[in-house]
């Protein structure tokens, strides 16, 4: 398990740009619009009812600005790539879910 | 002070510089024709004349809404809106939902009249759909052009919203790397700009702009593409999730709207007693007034005021219609208080800039023109850097040109608007004119090296001609504007005068400069 994310790291390092371009630009996208798809399932609906429809759509631009930066900013670049794409992951599965159930 | 490792500086550096150059020109666009857009009330005004009494309804309204009631075919008493013209004529709308026979989709089928307030007598009468509607009214091009071009530039639907919401994507990017990048925030909130036409004098006013708007950048951008993508990408992609695709629904739980309880035949109560109450509960006029279900038992009255008395937003309170009793303070969205609510009612006058009357507005269009400044000068340092290459070269005549061309071609679309305003159709020849300006300025920028002078030139000719060519055209004359009190017309004229002059006399100042300030080597 060591050795795997160890040579997973060294290759990530070695296309450190490319990966960076990826998880900043269409990763970022993705996942900033599965998020908002996804908190209608589990943000609180509030008292009114819409709070889980609103702040998915309000807070888009800053989850894709925090992903953005993230994806930039990270110096390991193997760390980010792992965390984001368990992130798209695991949202695309709620929205699959989702579906599922009707 | 902020310090990163060198690598995430070079990485932020190249962010913050390369979302200017790919997006720039595009961000510019939106950015200086928002800032002009946060007059649009005041542009539809100053461009269609007439004689304004103010945009909150004081006027008695019930005896026309009752006159008109009675005229028109009643399905279309399904809803009626009542609100004031940029003019102060008061405009009542009867509303239907109808099956457009050429897009095949069910939309708002209308009929709009402008009612004198003083006597009564109708001005005009409009039906159709909304967008037909629109088509006729023609005093409005001018001010629906701009605010168009701002919100999607001229882009059809939703691209154009896409388009624009992407733009204000990057222009957070642009400002938060700004902000990790800069060294020395506080100082250079106070730098003092250096020479004039050097490189290091660009960076020191591009920097002091910058860290002037920094905050009000990141907060146009984020509720600029909250408006974008809110309607284009989120309300389509939570109904899916939340209704399983129905928008329809959707709409109606966030807006809050109730079926009608009671559809039986009964009048109206006196609308004049509930504008008043509201007036009174509200410290306000009302800036529209909406009834659903006109002339049933269950009627509902929503009265919306704008924002007053110090606060941020605006408040609508909910009558019935038939008792007039008051029913309650309804929130923006939903049926009652809400966090959501809040968070979105705080958005439009984040962005609008409307919270405090002239006042904010034109800190508005103030912080709006220095950040216009700042994409510009930012542009330029970036290919006067890349001067060495040919490409850059081209890149740099393309920003000359769009920086100079864009206030021109709007002052050309202005000029379009004035000239068909009195026989011809506005509605095709304010944009037709805006293109036809383009085409003329990016020809008369390709012949020169640097047409920012004869550009400048033009600026001023056209800023001090406008005012003329619009009391040409019929237009509100100056003595007829200072007696109805209309500081819209008086202002915008004053101010294009003012623009006209400076425009004229900054080439010999940049001249007078450069004789005296050589070009250093940097």
């Amino acid at each position: 398990m060591t050795r795997a994310l160890s040579i997973f790291s060294a290759w990530a390092e070695r296309r450190s740009l490319v990966l960076r371009w990826i998880l900043a630009g269409p990763v970022a996208l993705v996942l900033s619009i599965l998020a908002m798809t996804s908190m209608p399932l589990w943000f609180p609906a509030g008292a009114a009812g819409i709070d889980h429809i609103v702040f998915p759509i309000v807070l888009f631009p800053a989850i894709w600005a925090v992903a953005f930066f993230y994806a930039c900013m990270d110096d390991n670049i193997a760390r980010a790539t792992v965390l984001m794409t368990l992130a798209v992951v695991v949202q695309a599965v709620l929205v699959a879910f989702a579906f599922v159930a009707g | 002070m902020l310090t990163l490792p060198q690598a995430k500086t070079k990485r932020l550096v190249a962010i913050h510089g390369w979302s200017g150059a790919v997006l720039g020109l595009l961000l510019y666009a939106v950015v200086l024709t928002g800032a002009i857009a946060v007059f649009a009330d005041e542009i539809g005004t100053w461009s269609q004349g007439g004689a304004e009494t103010g945009r909150t309804i004081s006027e008695p309204v019930d005896r026309h809404l009752r006159q008109l009631a009675r005229s028109v075919d009643p399905s279309l008493l399904e809803e009626v809106s009542i609100s004031k013209t940029a003019t102060g004529a008061l405009r009542f709308g009867f509303h239907t939902h109808r099956t457009d026979p050429e897009s095949g989709n069910v939309e708002d089928y209308t009929v709009v009249y402008h009612v004198s307030p003083l006597t009564g007598e109708v001005l005009s009468e409009r039906e159709g759909f909304r967008t037909e509607v629109r088509q006729q009214e023609f005093g409005l091009a001018l001010k629906r052009f701009l605010v168009d071009l701002h919100v999607q530039l001229y882009v059809p639907a939703p691209w154009g919203l896409l388009l624009t919401g992407v733009l204000g994507l990057a222009m957070m990017v642009a400002g938060v790397s700004g902000l990790l990048i800069h060294r020395h925030l506080i100082r250079d909130i106070f730098v003092a700009p250096r020479g004039d036409a050097r490189l290091v004098g660009a960076r020191d006013r591009h920097v002091l702009a910058a860290s002037w708007g920094l905050p009000f950048s990141f907060l146009l951008a984020f509720t600029g593409a909250f408006f974008s993508f809110a309607l284009s990408l989120g309300l389509p992609v939570v109904a899916m999730v939340a209704f399983g695709g129905d928008q329809e629904a959707l709409i109606q739980t966030v807006v809050g709207q109730e079926e009608l309880a009671d559809t039986s035949p009964s009048p109206l109560a006196s609308l004049d007693y509930i504008v008043w109450d509201s007036t009174d509960r509200a410290g306000s006029g009302p800036v529209s007034v909406r009834i659903a279900g006109y002339g049933t038992a269950g009627a509902k009255v929503t009265v919306f005021h704008g924002p007053s008395g110090g606060h941020l937003t605006g408040t609508r309170h909910l009558f019935d219609g038939v008792t007039r009793g008051f029913l309650g303070t309804k929130p923006i969205i939903g049926t009652q208080p809400s966090a959501g609510a809040v968070a979105v009612s705080l958005m439009a006058p984040l962005h609008f800039g409307n919270f405090a009357g002239l006042a904010s507005k034109t800190a508005w269009l103030a912080l709006g023109a220095a950040m216009a400044y700042v994409i510009a000068t930012g542009m330029q340092m970036w290919v006067k850097r890349r001067q060495d290459v040919m490409a850059w070269r081209h890149v740099g005549r393309a920003v000359t040109v769009t920086i100079w061309g864009l206030p021109l071609a709007l002052l050309g679309s202005a000029v379009g608007f004035f000239v068909t305003l009195p026989a011809g159709d506005p509605i095709w020849w304010t944009p037709a004119s805006f293109v036809l300006a383009c085409v003329v300025l990016i020809a008369m920028g390709c012949g020169r090296r640097d047409p920012s002078e004869r550009y400048c030139w033009l600026l001023g000719a056209l800023c001090l001609g406008l005012p003329l060519l619009r009391h040409l055209t019929g237009g509100t004359s100056w003595s007829e504007a200072l007696l109805d009190g209309q500081a819209a017309v008086l202002s915008i004229d004053l101010l294009l005068l003012g623009l006209g002059v400076a425009a004229l006399w900054w080439p010999r100042r940049k001249a007078e400069t450069q004789a005296w300030v050589p070009e250093p080597a940097e």
